[in-house]
């Protein structure tokens, strides 16, 4: 998959699954795996993004006799979810146009 | 590949970040490595299902601001530089070759920053002159409609209308463009930036 297009849709997984409650990095990537697959190395540097978008908000919990970051979603990350889902109405659209095309050339 | 390992090799391959930076990425990892390994994964396990140390080291550079990149690399090469002497030899004795070059590269993607950003100015001055003339002209008109009479003064107002209306009908457009310009330049000066991020710590 295009990189930009990956990136783009990793982030609102990362900013989904945080909707639903707080979250660490690693249960973050078990959460999106099933979906689609998602290392360390990808989601440090979307995590350190959104956070610097202020679309997510960390906190340090202790846990286990150890430090475990939790990250939760803002409502600008709220809000960039929204976005996401409106503009790809757009890209459905062209989607459908293109499948449709080809789908024309078979026949 | 034990934990510590995993976190001294990636630590020497940010050696030339800022050193907060490299924290914040060394506990992020150890983070991880530890949630693995109580997920049931052994130590080992959970550090190779981090996947390449290349590969999170150029993850973590990439995310940096320019600033702080060319300023740790500069910092890493003085440091380099004040261990071997050779090297203040070298760059002076290059500086012919690499200065020009060097100089020559910085201007033209100044100079495309540049230009990108007086085109913004330059459209929107266009929008202010319009607005400008629109809204002084009408009352230029209503001025002129007393002192030389109303032939004037309405095709005054008229003229200032139009204007005023171009102005009103090119906001829009003209901040569409403006967007997307301020877009490029954004992704001129990331693109410079991962020219030096692909090589490494030379800058």
């Amino acid at each position: 998959m295009d990189a930009q297009l990956k990136r783009g849709l990793l982030e609102a997984c990362v900013l989904k699954v945080l909707t639903a409650g707080d979250s660490y990095g690693y249960q973050i990537i078990k959460d999106i795996s099933p979906c689609i697959e998602l290392s360390e190395s990808t989601l440090y540097p979307i995590l350190k993004r959104l956070e610097g978008d202020n679309q997510l908000a960390v906190y340090t919990v202790e846990h286990n006799s150890r430090l475990r970051k939790y990250y939760s979603i803002t409502d600008s990350g709220r809000q960039r979810i929204q976005d996401f889902l409106d503009e790809w109405q757009e890209v459905t659209r062209v989607y459908e146009f293109i499948k449709g095309v080809d789908s024309h050339d078979k026949d | 590949m034990t934990k510590t390992e995993f976190c001294n090799i990636l630590g020497y391959r940010l050696r030339h970040l800022p050193q907060a930076e490299v924290e914040k990425s060394l506990t992020f990892y150890k983070e991880s490595i530890d949630d693995r390994m109580e997920d049931g994964m052994s130590e080992e396990q959970a550090v190779a299902s981090l996947g390449e140390i290349e590969q999170i080291a150029q993850g973590i550079e990439l995310e940096l601001p320019f600033a702080t990149l060319v300023k740790s690399s500069i910092q890493a090469n003085k440091q380099r530089a004040s261990n071997k002497t050779l090297w203040v030899v070298l760059a002076i004795c290059g500086s012919p070759l690499w200065l020009p070059v060097a100089l020559a590269f910085a201007l033209v993607v100044l100079v495309l920053w540049l230009t990108v950003w007086i085109l913004i100015l330059a459209f929107y001055a266009v929008l202010l002159a319009f607005a400008v003339a629109g809204s002084v002209g009408l009352l230029g008109g209503v001025f002129q409609c007393f002192v030389t009479g109303p032939v004037a003064g309405l095709m005054i107002m008229g003229m200032a209308l139009g204007c005023a209306g171009l102005a009103v009908l090119c906001l829009a457009p003209v901040n569409w463009l403006c967007k997307k310009l301020a877009h490029v330049s954004v992704l001129l000066l990331k693109k410079t930036k991962g020219l030096f991020v692909q090589k490494g710590e030379a800058v």
